[in-house]
């Protein structure tokens, strides 16, 4: 038998043809966009923020070696006598200027239409010897947030801290009053405030802001002399005229207004890649939004004067090779740098100010190239579908997910979204700033994580709370249910603190009292997460400020406060609920074997989940396969799983962050935490053995959804809410604003003719009435996914669907390679 | 609107004898589908890779990968219709009267009732869940005489005066009852 196809890139000029190559030559590139370290050259100097990271438990062990390292590497900038009398803003703002401007090599790759190359930096945090002092005490003392966040994650409540990206910066802005405007404007707020104020936190932070809205426009000054430089030993008279254009659009944007298509791409570009170097952290979830309808004019204006349809793509295939490079960071240890963690998510179509959907004709060119240029990791395009969503789009989507394995992009469901953002505004008090009039401009940030467009910062990966630890503290009144040891050292925890006494479980009489037990501790492991994050939010508003893109977020020129502190118009923490389907499934299970059927009592399940079920073998049967499971569009089971949903989401809008007075809201993403925290946490009530994977965002239970795609998503949609006749957004209810990741795989079979694609496309009209609001289709054949992992070398540009986000199947885990291709439960439908 | 499906014509408590319920199924005609699958076809072909459908009555089914080799039913069963051996669960059909024991206390789930008896309301709540824009009515059966029975066209009546579907097809068919 032939190997099964991994779908191609196609239709690529020379000239992309060979960029698309060279990128992906990956590590062995002369050229790279490796980190670039630059330090004030104190010996008490921090680069590396490990702050950032606290959501990425795979790197806990490595922060001091990056912090050693990097500072090791740096290359010292000299700050002069008065540099630490400034703000830490104004520090920063002109650090970054200095490295990025002054130090950092402008290059432009052969026939590249876009300047802007490096961008990935660890720069000096540029505080003063008394600052470092005091961030060192909240962060590593005995008490400090690294180790209460290690005992978090080490006793499996999951993992939080203020982390950066995930939002979409006000690009449209940019394209439309250059950076020019935005200095104006904070010329303006500056000379309104007081003595007082100037000399004030608010002055500095404006200070900072102007400093920060000049370095695009010095920047591009420097590519622009780059270019001119090209221009003397350019002799080929067709490349000649694009340097000279690609330098005169430098001379005009960012700094003044784009004009036409190439220039808002390059403005775009700058504008974008700076804000990866702001934050000294490519990528992570800065998305663009809208960009099919902020692009338009741009598009059509550069036709009407004569712009070839086929040289826009190429601009477009530049700009996408441009955002890959973000996954350069880190190359030096080979491919494995080219993983997933970023997310430079775009979205096209979607309802529009009318109700009516707004596909346009540069919505197709944008296909084109995602088609074209598929498979490639970013950016990552977002499909927002609806009810009207034109069948020639719909039809294009399912064509290109048959041909991409599913790969190529999410897709979002407008109404379902779109009730949570309005159910959000309500929650939250902000219906000045999200209503029925705005709420169809809402866009998605990183994976799928829904959000307002230039003013919201919904810090939406930063909060990932285990459920499954409430129900493991129920059963055994506050305490853990088995020792847990330190990851880095392997020694046993000490407990100090437990969840509050909520009753021995082992004499409730009926269930309600269990679910009672497990709503008090719940509520505990939020306090508990509240507690860190809110240090942790504290400390990036005191310590990290980024300046730089506070200029791009509606609210901190206002407020002159930056977009870390309580500078953007809305400010939200995310509270993304892992483990959901487990945590439904075991309280059924309880519910099932011990108080309904008396199948066992509750000490013999708990001593079976202290064994591991080893030795109860048949209780641990009937857990799997007896006991009712969220997933199967079981009126009586989901109607449990909504329940949860409705408490879990309920309590987060208790929370509100200190400083930053930033509201906590609910979503569910697990981003690669249920695969983690499955080897943390106990074996649980639903048949699961410690080890086992956790449910996957507000997916069913792997193997549990027996009745079909169409059960599995209506059993989605009922978690989320369901429809009434008075909803959050016409009928449609949605309890978690930020979304929810929903995976579905399908057997190939599904796609292999037309008739069979027109199936697909009546499953997505039917997901979007009765499903959640976002999914994503990886289309595997298993026979393909094993062979790729005999023959790596034959699949390097595999993607695969992980949560929200894509990853090339041969960069990641064994264990979760074998978890995708565990996934073809589906292979019957 | 909300009316009461098959109430005009009394058949919500007519009994049937369901093999098996496919959701989203895509292979029986056009359309994602919800095919349900009656006991009791009669052509009994040679070939026939679904046995279990020829029969009326519920028939017991053990699923070798489920098993945990518990004995569970072999203790249980009253009619001592199974036995364990090196092969697997070997099911006397001669002594089961598909009491249903066995299917109900296997704790793997692995042995399975084939035909479960359904009245027209509880089939209509199935078929109605995966209702979006149109319902399709397909039984597939065998292709012999064209003889929907009762229980059928009671359930396609109850379709059409459903609520909301705008367009009910019927399609497939049954051979009539031995």
């Amino acid at each position: 038998m032939s190997k099964p196809k991994v779908k191609e890139p196609y239709n690529l000029s020379p000239r992309i043809r060979w960029l698309y190559d060279y990128y992906f030559a990956g590590a062995k590139r002369k050229w790279n966009n490796e980190f670039n370290a630059f330090t004030t050259g104190t010996d008490w100097d921090v680069l590396f923020d490990e702050s950032s990271f606290f959501i990425v438990p795979e790197v806990y062990s490595f922060f001091n070696t990056f912090n050693l390292s990097f500072k090791q590497a740096a290359v010292i900038i000299d700050t002069d006598k008065d540099f630490y009398k400034q703000s830490l803003a104004e520090r920063r703002a002109w650090f970054i200027k200095e490295a990025m401007v002054k130090h950092l090599p402008k290059e432009i790759l052969p026939g590249d239409l876009l300047a802007g190359g490096r961008f990935n930096l660890q720069a000096s945090m540029c505080l003063s010897k008394k600052e470092a002092a005091l961030r060192k005490k909240e962060i590593a003392s005995k008490n400090g947030l690294r180790n209460r966040v290690f005992e978090f994650h080490d006793r499996g409540f999951g993992n939080c801290g203020a982390t950066c990206g995930h939002l979409i910066p006000d690009y449209p802005a940019i394209l439309e009053h250059g950076f020019e405007g935005i200095y104006r404007n904070l010329e303006a707020k500056y000379a309104a405030l007081t003595p007082e104020e100037k000399q004030g936190g608010k002055g500095a932070q404006l200070r900072a802001m102007m400093t920060a809205a000049t370095l695009p426009r010095d920047l591009a000054q420097a590519y622009a002399d780059k270019l001119a430089e090209l221009l003397k030993t350019e002799h080929d008279q067709k490349r000649r005229a694009e340097l000279e254009t690609m330098r005169d659009n430098l001379l005009l944007s960012p700094w003044k207004p784009a004009q036409d298509f190439w220039q808002a791409l390059q403005a775009l570009w700058l504008t974008h890649m700076l804000v990866l170097s702001d934050e000294n952290y490519p990528g992570a979830g800065v998305s663009f939004g809208r960009l099919d309808q902020y692009l338009l004019p741009y598009y059509q204006r550069s036709l009407a004067a004569g712009m070839d349809r086929e040289f826009c793509k190429e601009i477009l295939k530049c700009f996408w090779l441009h955002c890959n490079y973000a996954y350069d960071a880190m190359i030096a240890t080979g491919d494995q740098g080219i993983t997933a963690g970023y997310g430079q998510l775009f979205n096209l179509s979607g309802i529009g100010r009318d109700g009516k959907d707004t596909t346009n004709e540069l919505t197709w060119v944008l296909l084109e190239v995602i088609d074209e240029m598929s498979p490639i990791l970013e950016p990552k395009p977002n499909v927002r579908l609806h009810a009207d969503t034109p069948d020639a789009l719909l039809d294009k989507v399912v064509d290109m997910i048959s041909a991409s394995q599913g790969a190529p992009f999410l897709l979002n469901f407008d109404e379902r979204s779109m009730a949570g953002l309005l159910r959000e505004a309500k929650k939250a008090g902000v219906t000045e700033y999200i209503h029925e009039d705005n709420v169809w401009d809402y866009a998605s940030v990183g994976c799928l994580e829904n959000t307002m467009c230039g003013n919201d910062r919904s810090h939406t990966v930063d909060c990932n709370l285990n459920l499954y630890k409430a129900v493991e503290l129920a059963l055994c009144n506050g305490r853990d249910l088995i020792a847990y040891t330190d990851a880095l050292w392997g020694k046993k925890y000490k407990v100090k603190e437990f969840g509050p006494a909520s009753g021995d479980a082992t004499r409730f009489s009926d269930f309600e009292e269990f679910y009672a037990a497990f709503i008090t501790q719940l509520r505990y492991t939020m306090d508990k997460m509240a507690a860190i994050y809110n240090r942790s939010s504290d400390n990036i508003a005191t310590y990290a400020p980024t300046p730089y893109l506070s200029c791009l977020v509606r609210g901190c020129a206002e407020k002159a406060a930056d977009v870390t502190a309580n500078g953007p118009e809305l400010r939200f923490v995310t509270v993304e609920g892992v483990t959901y389907a487990t945590t439904v499934d075991s309280l059924l299970a309880i519910k099932y074997l011990v108080f309904d059927k008396k199948e066992c009592s509750m000490a013999e399940l708990i001593a079976a989940l202290r064994a591991n079920w080893e030795g109860y073998e048949i209780l641990r049967a009937k857990a799997i396969n007896r006991t009712p499971k969220y997933g199967r569009d079981d009126p009586e089971a989901d109607k449990l799983a909504q329940r949860v949903m409705e408490d879990f989401s309920e309590m987060c809008w208790d929370y509100k962050t200190n400083l930053t007075a930033a509201q906590y809201r609910p979503g569910m993403l697990s981003w690669n935490y249920w695969i983690g925290s499955g080897y943390i946490l106990p074996a649980s009530p639903d048949g699961r053995c410690r080890g086992q994977f956790l449910s996957n965002a507000i997916c069913p239970v792997n193997g549990a959804d027996i009745n079909g795609p169409t059960a599995n998503s209506n059993s989605v949609g009922t978690a989320l809410g369901g429809k009434d006749s008075e909803g959050d957004y016409k009928h449609w209810i949605n309890y978690l604003p930020n979304g929810a990741s929903h995976t579905i795989t399908l057997s190939p079979s599904l796609i292999r003719d037309d008739e069979h694609k027109q199936k697909l496309k009546a499953f997505l009209r039917g997901y979007g009435q009765n499903g959640g609001t976002a999914l994503q289709i990886n289309i595997l054949d298993p026979e393909m996914l094993r062979d790729a992992q005999k023959h790596p070398e034959d699949y390097h540009n595999l993607l695969v669907r992980v949560t929200g986000y894509n990853a090339y199947f041969t960069s990641i885990g064994r264990e979760l390679q074998n978890e995708i291709i565990a996934r073809e439960s589906h292979g019957n439908f | 609107m909300k009316s009461s499906p098959g109430k005009a014509t009394g058949t919500f408590k007519m009994l049937a004898t369901i093999l098996d319920i496919q959701r989203m199924s895509t292979e029986d005609g056009p359309g994602l589908r919800t095919t349900v699958f009656f006991k009791g076809c009669s052509l009994a072909c040679q070939w026939c890779h679904n046995p279990e459908s020829i029969k009326f009555g519920p028939q017991i089914q053990w699923q070798k990968h489920r098993c945990i080799g518990c004995r569970t039913c072999t203790s249980l069963c009253p009619q001592q219709a199974l036995e364990f051996s090196p092969e697997g669960l070997k099911i006397l059909r001669e002594k089961c009267i598909a009491c249903k024991s066995c299917v109900e206390d296997c704790p793997a789930g692995a042995i399975e009732c084939k035909g479960e008896e359904m009245d027209t309301r509880r089939l209509l709540e199935i078929l109605l869940r995966d209702k979006y824009r149109r319902l399709d009515l397909n039984w597939q059966f065998a292709e012999a005489e064209l003889i929907p029975t009762a229980h059928m066209q009671a359930l396609w009546q109850a379709c059409k005066e459903a609520s909301g579907l705008q367009e009910t097809y019927f399609t497939g068919a049954l051979r009539r009852e031995e």
